[in-house]
Order: structure tokens, then C-alpha cells, then sequence
């Protein structure tokens, strides 16, 4: 079995400040820290607003390039089907067509798979293998397949023509000879025997199989246990629904012999370095340029097959090659999330006490592996805020012939949220325990912090009670019982559900930033994060401002040219403002560094004499100053710009946590559900701006509240068949069905990184799945009701009631 | 997706079997058919264009006939690929009775549709399909009884129970 990643024994653990000693020592980061708060903690309006609304943006659609041609994809109505042939002469007569490419093309022209990565490597993140430990099989992503179509909407060939509609009628042409076979989309159906196998490789689809814990010690606790609770959930798949479709413009110049991707992701230095791989050239090969992303969620961290086709396809016809999704290809083919099946059990003595806990969680990964964050991240996570102490946990993965799932908003924390918030209050329901009472008694304590979990996750600081106190209040919790006699009054039944939740942060390690003092008396900042959304260009402009103590209207932060950001991480896991937080301030302070060396010269005095204050170097004891932009002006002939570029490799991660309580109204007579309030209290660390968190706040709960009511990617499980295309069959979250949220923002320093940063993006989404289902299901009890799938749809609230009713009256009778 | 639907036609059961043997009345009554070609024995090659929801395509594929049993019942199944919309397929049983001099045509079918016309379409395709086939049939009646041209179709109430949603 393997080993958790340290100490595997639940209780105190150690966290290491991911700062180099040097640097976390010298006097200018000292200044640096010192001067943080000017800007930091300030709800600053966004920088970013004024020209986006403006329509200013620059999406990847907006760019376009002379004689640019257009591609349509052709994609596989079947499930699972063998390619026979593909027959592309009567499309190539087609009018404007230009070339239609294979899969067959593809292998001959020697393109590589996109190199995906899947398995989580940093130190903390645990480790999945394949059963017996070896190395997963995760399936070759060809941007085109040459052997079998794995799923629907799967791209098979592409077409380039001089207009976009020529380039789909001609895909209407190629004729694809298909052998149908036999499939499988169900998540528990595929590791089952004898399921369809989506890969020759791996005959039972089950491709990851790792255990973690002490299975033995489990063992012996469950065996000794007054109380046993069991459960299983299915979080089904969803989409994340971004509202600019992905879109890639690909140029091949000859006489460069280099390739230009605009395309809007995730983060495009990830993009370059696989893409690069891809087309088998030297990654300085290719630069790629993403500006403005209309959403991301975690759907765009990845390559999608479209970005190295309209590359691959401009270096053939010798011209620039677009393609933009519709939006039921976005549907189809967009990175979707969750789909995970958990099995949970919970061992408990007489008073209430948790003494062990066991999961088995089974991730539906789709065709091929694209990631398996989903699994991994909610994997360390599996006894949410308490203190349990033995665990065990076993995490499989499994092909199905379905679109991949990668990330999506909070990866896998939800899913392990709402197994342990649901089983917490199953086992109060079960076991006749007050359902906060049994929380409070078991939580994880702050002078347990930093806490080590049954599972090896150091959990860095926190203070979970006083969320939960907090957000009792702030919900009104005691006055419910006036609020539901006045809904009873109306034929309403109120619920409400709570759930605490904490949540790992961590993302890729490496984070470069480089700082410039302009000519133009502004401040340059490099960074190679990419926002979607977020605000990065407000959020990190304080940041810079404060720590070098300029005005923030001066601080200009450059991301999303290849040419110019060369190393990055991108945004995903909460990782952004932690990460180049960090990166920023170890910049700002050579920065600082390198200004007071040519201060030093400019006033001909020692180095060890000059001061930094309010954006001025100063000579101590005298009334000479100098600012920080003149300096770099009067030195810039000799030292060349005032400029620092720095590096940094972050591995520990941090852990937002927090609780959330939500109120349902709901209809009996036509299982309609409203929720009529919503509050939390999220433990974000360290709050740049509080505008820019609550904003991210607000928009994960209605992505929460989204799939607990109303999304879902629905598969007809016998053809195979995605049913939900368009906004006609997928439920989407909309304001108004949305109560003003009251939100909350607690900030306990993580002492994991110089800003005490946790996170703010996931936490609105990560228990809200949990709330929703636990207050439908509390305003159902008096019909004993006790389970439900998400979606809670009128319909699916209807028949539980009216099933139990039928139940009821079935005995009764 | 299960359908099933009876019609009255006014004409002698040899009559109406004679015509839905017949690919010219075929290819006549099947709504938007372009092209019907082939014989009974071999089965047809055909061509037709359809809209359902917002997709509009042309399919083209093969229609047979198998458990042939004059002139009382068949089975015809049909396959078709409508380019980027996607595939329909699906089979019929259809059986003729012979009531008072009249005919009762009943069938039984099932159909599958795929790609684009599944993810857009999916609940349209019963209302769709219910609709074609009521104009193929009607079509039909009005070759099979030029005097009468409506065939009427019989209403099944019982094939969608109604939710009792308001009962209590």
C-alpha cells in the first residue's frame, strides 16, 4: 500500500514557509511586508472593468489575419465506434474547401499525442497508480484518432475552407465508415465485469486503483465501534458552461518558421510547451497569445485537439486556419466535471465521537485521461474539517465512452464535501444526534493547527468552529422555526442544510514574475497566471503598488503573450494570487534591492544608508530623496531599465475552509424549490481585495447551487447518446433564482507563504452541493424522505415525495 | 423511443397492402423523400430530408422488409446517416386487419437517433416522428381511398399515462 505523503498520523503536523531564508530575511522584504495594507484588503473597483464593458476586450475570436481561412470539425455521432475509412474526395469538391485531415493525416505527418500529464506530481498531492502501483495507462489523445471514436462529438477530421460556412457544409460531405461497438458511459457500470472495454489496454477500465490510510487500523476501528453510518452518493457530470466558446486562430509563417495560436485558456505557457510537443517543434517555436478569457472554471486548463489542428492545418495549406466552437460543440466537447461515485462509511462511539472513516471513490474520466484533479484533490480531503482518526480510502479511475472530465470549479472537493457533510448528518439523523452538535464535537480544533488528516494532508491553520458559529448567525439560525410556521402558513415546506467544508489549494508549483519601472512612469509586472475573470489585473496591481509604494493606477500587469510571459503556471486550483503573490513580493524586494544599489550610487553614499518610503529612496539623516521612477530614469543609460525578474517554486499547499447554510422553500404540490437565503463564512487567508472575493463568492455558490438544482450533462445510458445540447436541456443558474447572498470573509493567515494567502475562488462552490441537498432533504423529513440525486428538479423533489408517500401508504395498508 | 400508432383506412386490406408495398407509393407518402430505389427483395437505398427542432438534414440509407406475411404484417427497418446532424435508424412492425370491409393499420416502432439530432432534438423526436408518421399514413389513405382522404387516427390514451399531479 502506498504511504500518505508524510506523517500519517492525524493530529499536529509541521508546515514549511516556502520562502528562500535569504529572502525572507533581508531588510527590503522586510520592507516589502511592512508595507502591505495601503492597497491590500481594499475593495478596489477593477481596473479591467472599464474596457471589457466597453467592448474592449480581446477574446480569442476578436483576432483575426489576412487571407484567414475557417475549420469545421467532422465528429462522431456514435459512442463507440471503429473508423472502417474516411472518404473525404466529395468534401475536397466541395466549394472553398482547401484540405480535409485525418487521423490517418496525422499519424503520417508524425504528430505526438497531447502530452496531458494527468498524474498530480507535486509533493503533496497524492499519488495514484495503477493497480499493483504501476504506471497508469491513460489513453494517447491524438488531436485526431485514427483508430476508434470513444465518445460522441469526438473529432475525427477536420475541414479548412475560405469561409466557415463552406467549411461546414463540407464536413456534411466526408463520409466516415464506422463499425459500431459496443459501449458504456456509466460511471459504475464500466468497472463493472464484462463491461465494454473503451481501451484494448486496459480490459476492464479500471485504470487507476490506489488505496491510501491504514487499512488495518481502520479495520480494527470499525470493529469496535458502537455506530456504523454508510452511504453512497453519485455527483453527477456537468459543464462548465463558459460564455465565450473556445475559440484558436493558427498562423504558420513560412518564413519565420514559426507558429502563432491565439487562443484563450487557462494559462498559455501550458499550451505553448504541449503544443510544441504535439507538432514535434522546439517550444520557441511557437508562441501563443491569450488575453481575455470568457471563463474558464477549469475547462480551458487543458488542450483541447481544435488549438493543435488549426496549427497543424495552417502549416499545410500554407495560410491562417480559425476555429471557433458553437456553442453545442461546447456542450459536447468542453472539458466537463465531476462524475464521481463515493462509497462512505463512518465509525462512531456511543457519545458521538468519529473514530475511523473508509471511502471508495470511482472518478469517470471519459474517453482518455485528460486529469485526474478530480479524484486526487478530493482524495486527501475525505475527512473535511474532523478530527477522524484512522481513515482509509480507495481511488479508481475509469474509461467510459463519454467527453473527457478534467478540473471543474473546486475540483473534487465538492464531491468529498458532500459525502462527508451528507454522511455527518445521516448518522445525526440515524443515530439520534443533534446534526450541529455532532459537527461541533468532532471538528478539527485551531490548537490542532497545523493538523495532519488520517490521509496526510497538513491542514495549515483555521478556525472552523467560529466559521460555523459565525454563519449560524449570520443565517439566523434560531429564528427558523418562526420563518417555517409562516411558509407552512402558505403551504411551503422550509428546510435548511448546512455544511461545513475545507478545501485544498495547490496547482502547479513554478511562478515567475518580472517587474519593470517603465519610462513612461509606469510599472510593468510579467506574470504568468491568466486570468478568466478574476480580476488579476486589480488584485495583483495592489499587490505590486503596495509593495513598492506606487499608486496602483501605475502598476500594469502584462500576461498572456508567450513571447513575453515564459514561465507560469496558469490560474486553476486557487493557486493564483498565492503563488504570484509570493513570486511578486520575492520580486518587489529585489526590486527594492537593486533600487537602493543604484540610490546608494546616485547619492555616493553606502547602500546600508538608504531608506524605501512612500515610493522614494531616501538618504538617511539628510533630505535628499529620489522617487522610484526618476531613479530608474537618471540610471537607465548605465544599468540599463530597473528591472527584476524572479522565480519561485511553491509546493505546500493551504487549506480554505469554511461553513455555509442555505434556507429552501419547497412546494409539495409541485416539488418546486426555491432557496430563500444563503449565507457563509469563508476562511480565505489573507483578502487582497474583498470586492474581488465576494464577487468570486457569489458566482461559486450559483455554480454550486447549479448542480445540486438544476445541471446536468444527462447520457441516454442505452444509445449513448448526450441529451443535453443546448440551453433548452441544460438547467443553468440564473439571478433570479438566486437569494442575495450574505457572505463572509474570515482571514486567518496561513503561515505558508509571506502573504498568509489561502485562496478565495472555490469556496462558494465547494460546500454548496452539500447545503442545498441537506436542506431539501430537511424540508422533506416529514415525508421520510431521506436521499435524492442532484439535480433536485421539480420532478425529481416530486417523486420522492410522492415514492416514500406510496411507501408509506403501502405499509400502512 | 417507443411509438406506436393505429389507423382506419378506408379500403380493403389488399388494397392497403398492395400500397405500402409499393416503392412509388413509398417514396410518395414517406414525408420529404427525395429518391426511393430497389426492389423488395434487395430492399431500397433512399434519400430524405427532414427538420427536426433546429436540425435540417438530409439522410440517406436503406430500407427492408423482413417477416413478411401477406397480407397481414411486416417489419420494415430503416438506417440512415444525416451527415453532421447525426444517424436515425429504427424498425416497425406494422400489422394490417381487415374490419368490416375497412382496414385497421397498426404499428409498433422503435427509433434510435444520434450525433447532433439527439443532443438538440431529443424532445422533439417523439412529437416529430409521431407527426411524420401521421403524414405518411395519411398520405397513404388518401392513395389506398381517393374519395375519403383522410385515414383517422385512432386515438391511444392509454399509451401516455397522465401524472397525477393535481389529484391530491
Amino acid at each position: 500500500m502506498e504511504s500518505p505523503p508524510s506523517n500519517s498520523t492525524p493530529g499536529h503536523g509541521t508546515v514549511v514557509l516556502e520562502m528562500p531564508e535569504a529572502a525572507g530575511l533581508s531588510p527590503e522584504m522586510k520592507l516589502v511586508r511592512d508595507a502591505l495594507f495601503r492597497h491590500v484588503g481594499k475593495p478596489l473597483p477593477r481596473k479591467e472593468d472599464r474596457r471589457l464593458i466597453t467592448g474592449k476586450g480581446r477574446f480569442s475570436d476578436d483576432f483575426n489575419l489576412p487571407r484567414q481561412t475557417f475549420a469545421a470539425m467532422v465528429r462522431s455521432p456514435y459512442p463507440h465506434a471503429r473508423i472502417l475509412g474516411i472518404d473525404t474526395s466529395e468534401a475536397l469538391l466541395s466549394p472553398g474547401v482547401l484540405a480535409v485531415l485525418t487521423g490517418a493525416d496525422l499519424l503520417a505527418d508524425g504528430l505526438e499525442p497531447i502530452p496531458h500529464n494527468p498524474v498530480p506530481s507535486t509533493k503533496f498531492d497524492v499519488k495514484l497508480t495503477a493497480a499493483g502501483g504501476g504506471t497508469p495507462f491513460t489513453g494517447p489523445h491524438y488531436l485526431l484518432p485514427a483508430d476508434k471514436a470513444r465518445h460522441v462529438g469526438e473529432a475525427l477530421a477536420v475541414v479548412v475552407a475560405e469561409t466557415a460556412a463552406e467549411a461546414a457544409n463540407a464536413a456534411e460531405r466526408v463520409l466516415v465508415d464506422y463499425e459500431e461497438l459496443p459501449h458504456v458511459t456509466e460511471t459504475a457500470k464500466a468497472a463493472l465485469p464484462g463491461a465494454p472495454a473503451v481501451w484494448d489496454e486496459v480490459p476492464d477500465n479500471v485504470f487507476i486503483d490506489s488505496s491510501f490510510g491504514d487499512e488495518a487500523g481502520t479495520a480494527a476501528a470499525f470493529a469496535e465501534a458502537d455506530h456504523v453510518v454508510r452511504a453512497e452518493f453519485h455527483i453527477g457530470r456537468v459543464t462548465a458552461v463558459p460564455i465565450e466558446p473556445r475559440s484558436s486562430l493558427g498562423h504558420f509563417d513560412d518564413e519565420t518558421g514559426r507558429y502563432t495560436l491565439y487562443a484563450g485558456s487557462g494559462g498559455a505557457v501550458r499550451q505553448k510547451g504541449e503544443l510544441a510537443r504535439v507538432l514535434g517543434i522546439e517550444s520557441n517555436n511557437l508562441r501563443v497569445l491569450s488575453y481575455d478569457v470568457g471563463g474558464n472554471f477549469g475547462a480551458r486548463n487543458r488542450v483541447y485537439v481544435e488549438f493543435g489542428l488549426v496549427l497543424w492545418a495552417s502549416k499545410k495549406i500554407g495560410r491562417p486556419v480559425k476555429y471557433t466552437a458553437t456553442r453545442s460543440e461546447a456542450f459536447l466537447t468542453d472539458y466537463q466535471g465531476r462524475d464521481l461515485i463515493t462509497k462512505v462509511e463512518l465509525a462512531l462511539d456511543r457519545e458521538g465521537k468519529f473514530l475511523a472513516m473508509r471511502a471508495d471513490n470511482l472518478s469517470n474520466v471519459g474517453g482518455r485521461c485528460v486529469s485526474l484533479s478530480p479524484l486526487s484533490k478530493g482524495s486527501g480531503l475525505i475527512t473535511g474539517s474532523y478530527h477522524i482518526p484512522v481513515a482509509t480510502l480507495r481511488a479508481r479511475a475509469v474509461f467510459t465512452n463519454t467527453m473527457c472530465t478534467q478540473a471543474y470549479r473546486s475540483s473534487g472537493r465538492p464531491e468529498v464535501t458532500y459525502a462527508i457533510e451528507r454522511l455527518v448528518e445521516k448518522a445525526a439523523r440515524e443515530l439520534g444526534f443533534d446534526k450541529l452538535e455532532l459537527r461541533r464535537k468532532n471538528l478539527v480544533t485551531p490548537d490542532m493547527m497545523p493538523y495532519t488528516n488520517a490521509v496526510g494532508s497538513i491542514y495549515d491553520s483555521g478556525e472552523y468552529e467560529r466559521n460555523m458559529d459565525r454563519a449560524l448567525e449570520l443565517a439566523d439560525w434560531n429564528g427558523f422555526e418562526a420563518r417555517r410556521e409562516a411558509a407552512a402558513g402558505r403551504g411551503k415546506l422550509l428546510g435548511r442544510g448546512f455544511a461545513n467544508y475545507v478545501e485544498s489549494s495547490i496547482g502547479s508549483p513554478k511562478e515567475r514574475a518580472e517587474i519593470e519601472i517603465k519610462q513612461d512612469g509606469t510599472v510593468e509586472v510579467v506574470i504568468g497566471t491568466q486570468p478568466s475573470g478574476q480580476g488579476h489585473e486589480t488584485s495583483f496591481a495592489q499587490v505590486v503598488a503596495d509593495m513598492i509604494q506606487v499608486p496602483v493606477e501605475k502598476v500594469w500587469i502584462v500576461l498572456g503573450d508567450t513571447d513575453i510571459v515564459s514561465v507560469g503556471g496558469g490560474s486553476h486550483s486557487g493557486r493564483s494570487m498565492r503563488h504570484a503573490g509570493t513570486v511578486m513580493a520575492m520580486a518587489s524586494a529585489d526590486l527594492l534591492k537593486e533600487g537602493r544599489r543604484r540610490a546608494a550610487e546616485y547619492f555616493g553614499a553606502d547602500s546600508e544608508a538608504i531608506d524605501f518610503e512612500s515610493g522614494h529612496f531616501k538618504l538617511r539623516g539628510t533630505n535628499q530623496t529620489i522617487d522610484i521612477f526618476t531613479l530608474g530614469d537618471l540610471t537607465r543609460e548605465k544599468d540599463g531599465p530597473l528591472r527584476v525578474a524572479r522565480d519561485n517554486e511553491m509546493h505546500t499547499p493551504v487549506f480554505p475552509n469554511g461553513a455555509a447554510i442555505c434556507e429552501v422553500e419547497v412546494d409539495p404540490e409541485t416539488g418546486h424549490v426555491l432557496i430563500t437565503s444563503y449565507a457563509t463564512v469563508d476562511d480565505v487567508g489573507r483578502c487582497i481585495n474583498p470586492l474581488i472575493v465576494h464577487g468570486q463568492t457569489h458566482g461559486g455558490i450559483a455554480q454550486g447551487v447549479g448542480q445540486a438544482m438544476w445541471e446536468l450533462c444527462a447520457v441516454d445510458a442505452a444509445s449513448g447518446q448526450p441529451l443535453a445540447g443546448s440551453f433548452m436541456d441544460y438547467g443553468m443558474p440564473r439571478s433570479d433564482n438566486m437569494p442575495s447572498f450574505k457572505c463572509e470573509i474570515a482571514e486567518v493567515i496561513s503561515p505558508t507563504n509571506p502573504l498568509g494567502i489561502k485562496a478565495g475562488g472555490e469556496g462558494g462552490t465547494t460546500p454548496a452541493l452539500a447545503t442545498v441537498v441537506n436542506a431539501v432533504l430537511d424540508a422533506l423529513k416529514d415525508y421520510g424522505v431521506t436521499d435524492i440525486d442532484m439535480p433536485v428538479t421539480p420532478h425529481a423533489v416530486w417523486r420522492a415525495i410522492h415514492q416514500s408517500k406510496g411507501e408509506r401508504d403501502a405499509r400502512a395498508s | 423511443m417507443d411509438l406506436k400508432g393505429e389507423y382506419r383506412i378506408a379500403a380493403p386490406r389488399e388494397d392497403v397492402w398492395a400500397l405500402i408495398n409499393d416503392p412509388q407509393a413509398l417514396r410518395e407518402c414517406i414525408p420529404g423523400c427525395n429518391s426511393l430505389e430497389g426492389s423488395l427483395e434487395d430492399g431500397f437505398t433512399a434519400r430524405v430530408t427532414t427538420k427536426i427542432g433546429p436540425v435540417k438534414a438530409t439522410f440517406e440509407g436503406e430500407v427492408t422488409l423482413s417477416n413478411v406475411i401477406a397480407p397481414e404484417s411486416y417489419t420494415i427497418f430503416g438506417a440512415g446517416k444525416g451527415g453532421i446532424a447525426g444517424f436515425a435508424k429504427g424498425g416497425a412492425d406494422v400489422n394490417l386487419a381487415d374490419v368490416n370491409g375497412e382496414t385497421v393499420l397498426t404499428y409498433v416502432a422503435k427509433a434510435q437517433v444520434g450525433g447532433k439530432l439527439a443532443q438538440l432534438g431529443s424532445r422533439l423526436i417523439d412529437s416529430t416522428a409521431k407527426k411524420l408518421a401521421d403524414e405518411f399514413f395519411a398520405s397513404l389513405a388518401a392513395r389506398a381511398a381517393p374519395a375519403d382522404p383522410t385515414a383517422v387516427a385512432i386515438e391511444t390514451p392509454a399509451e401516455r399515462p397522465k401524472a397525477r399531479w393535481f389529484s391530491r
